[in-house]
């Protein structure tokens, strides 16, 4: 039983939860008493229509992998199958995102939940609300600097390269990592990175005081690899980074 | 602050257009809070941009005042929240549902009994409480009346009355209404109490039959809605007036026109009252 009705519904209360329930699922309530049905069909197309037109407006690369009728199918399945707790709109994705891993639909590929996440990344960036906007540095010095990322900025470690899919192309197992970012200039990209990156991009996220140098010199340690190199490397990653906009220098005071 | 005048309802897909308008185009613009509460980024600089412009009203969409779930007083004080933030007032809401065992995302017609217009009117009051500003209830368009033991204008007339409350009367949705379940709109409208009426809405609908029209908000305003509207004014008085479009957004200057209209009828209105 929900947690959010009460014990026993009152009469009225009765009837709504047979007139919601013949909207969510038409097929198993094809008729309420005293009610025409194609009265009842403009209500059940007009929100399932509703709710698949934000779905795929969330998810337009996993969409395409499926036929119409498959789509369809997940949609009502989701639509059925999932109380959705949230009154806001933008976040219906999310919503069908906690959904999919609970889905017993055979047709979904191994990746589909990775891939609709990586999906949403992008909806999630774009909307998120920073809890302090910080400024970008000016210049970049790795010797006295103290260099940290933007909020809005994640890195996730996908078992797909979901970046990549499409009908066309269907994926082969192979961890990726993936950074989604909203800039300084509100603009939302995405950059694959490679392990390296990967684990600079970790050390500036928790970066509270540590000069860049010194950042680097500790993942050199870490992975075991020439100070140099890392050191090379790591600098045109930031330099990379300080372009896409998504870098932010903290006070010396913090130190 | 009050609405007076005429507005237009924000929409993303119409954003771009709409930051060309000035205040001799609209006086107000609508919001439904749902869609930009815990929104930041550029739509969140835009909206906020456009806030500080216009006086704005709420309308809301998933309050679900007359479902069975619980009440979601954390949604309600983050709407409290939102208005605050964004200096608004006045906050209207559907006499409807749009939940049962979670959210649907789309409006449900209440069962019209004596208990329904109890429920409603217990929950408006929590709903008041948190939000320390009135509640507006709109007359919704339905397409069916499930479990209906009186006329939508008695249930109306009694939320109305039981919780205490406001009303924002679409205009267009009585003329829907009117068609799909077959009662005189001219007589709902005369017999409603003026001085529960805050303001109006006013959009196209779509003929899906002879007897069966959809609120679809994406069509130019008919006729038969103009006429009531201008009965409304001559009835109610020249309330502020808010243009709803949903979808197939057309230039803005075929919207500006329709709100040009509803200006000259607001006129017109104010000329015959005084005249009266």
């Amino acid at each position: 039983m929900n947690a959010n009705l009460p014990e026993t519904l009152l009469p009225f209360q009765k009837i709504q939860k047979s007139f919601s329930d013949a909207i969510r699922n038409p097929k198993s309530n094809p008729k309420l008493n005293g009610i025409e049905e194609r009265r009842l069909k403009i209500y059940s197309e007009l929100f399932f229509n509703n709710v698949e037109g934000f779905i795929s407006g969330g998810f337009p690369v996993l969409k395409e992998l499926f036929s119409d009728e498959q789509w369809k199918w997940l949609v009502r399945d989701f639509f059925i199958k999932h109380s959705c707790s949230s009154p806001y709109f933008l976040q219906i994705s999310e919503e069908f995102l906690s959904y999919l891993p609970n889905s017993t639909l055979s047709f979904l590929p191994e990746f589909t939940y990775q891939l609709a996440h990586w999906e949403w990344m992008e909806l999630h960036a774009d909307v998120y609300v920073s809890k302090q906007e910080k400024l970008a540095p000016k210049t970049l010095d790795s010797d006295t600097q103290i260099l940290s990322l933007i909020e809005s900025a994640w890195v996730q470690a996908y078992d797909f390269p979901v970046h990549t899919i499409s009908a066309d192309n269907l994926p082969e197992p192979q961890t990726s990592y993936l950074m989604v970012y909203r800039n300084h200039d509100l603009d939302v990209g995405f950059n694959e990175l490679n392990p390296l990156s990967a684990l600079l991009f970790e050390s500036l996220q928790n970066n509270r005081n540590q000069v860049l140098s010194s950042i680097l010199k500790d993942i050199a340690l870490q992975v075991n690899m020439d100070e140099t190199v890392v050191i090379n490397g790591g600098q045109q990653i930031i330099n990379q980074w300080n372009e896409l906009g998504i870098l932010i220098e903290l006070p010396l005071s913090s130190s | 602050m009050t609405l007076s005048g005429s507005g237009l309802g924000l929409r993303r897909g119409m954003m771009e257009e709409m930051k060309s308008l000035t205040h001799e185009n609209v006086d107000f613009l609508e919001v439904a809070p749902e869609n930009w509460i815990n929104v930041g980024g550029r739509l969140g600089k835009a909206f906020r941009e456009f806030t500080e412009r216009f006086p704005f009203a709420c309308h809301g969409l998933s309050l679900s005042i007359g479902s069975a779930d619980k009440l979601d007083v954390e949604f309600v004080k983050s709407v409290k929240d939102f208005m605050d933030v964004h200096n608004i007032e006045t906050y209207s809401e559907h006499l409807s549902y749009c939940s049962h065992e979670g959210h649907m995302y789309d409006l449900m017609p209440i069962p019209f009994t004596e208990q329904a217009a109890n429920y409603v009117a217990n929950r408006v009051a929590q709903v008041q409480d948190i939000l320390q500003r009135p509640l507006i209830l709109e007359n919704v368009s339905t397409y069916a009346s499930p479990g209906q033991e009186m006329s939508e204008l008695e249930f109306m007339t009694q939320v109305l009355q039981k919780a205490d409350c406001k009303m924002l009367l679409d205009v267009n949705n009585v003329y829907v209404n009117s068609i799909n379940h077959g009662f005189d709109p001219k007589h709902y409208i005369n017999s409603l109490p003026t001085d529960r009426i805050e303001y109006l809405h006013i959009a196209g609908h779509f003929d899906e039959a002879e007897d069966l029209l959809v609120d679809t908000h994406g069509a130019s305003i008919k006729p038969q809605v103009w006429d009531l509207l201008a009965l409304t004014y001559a009835k109610h008085g020249k309330l502020p007036t808010l243009l709803e479009r949903d979808f197939n957004f057309p230039p803005m200057s075929e919207l500006l026109a329709e709100i040009n209209q509803i200006k000259q009828y607001q006129q017109g209105a104010l000329y015959e009252r005084q005249l009266a």
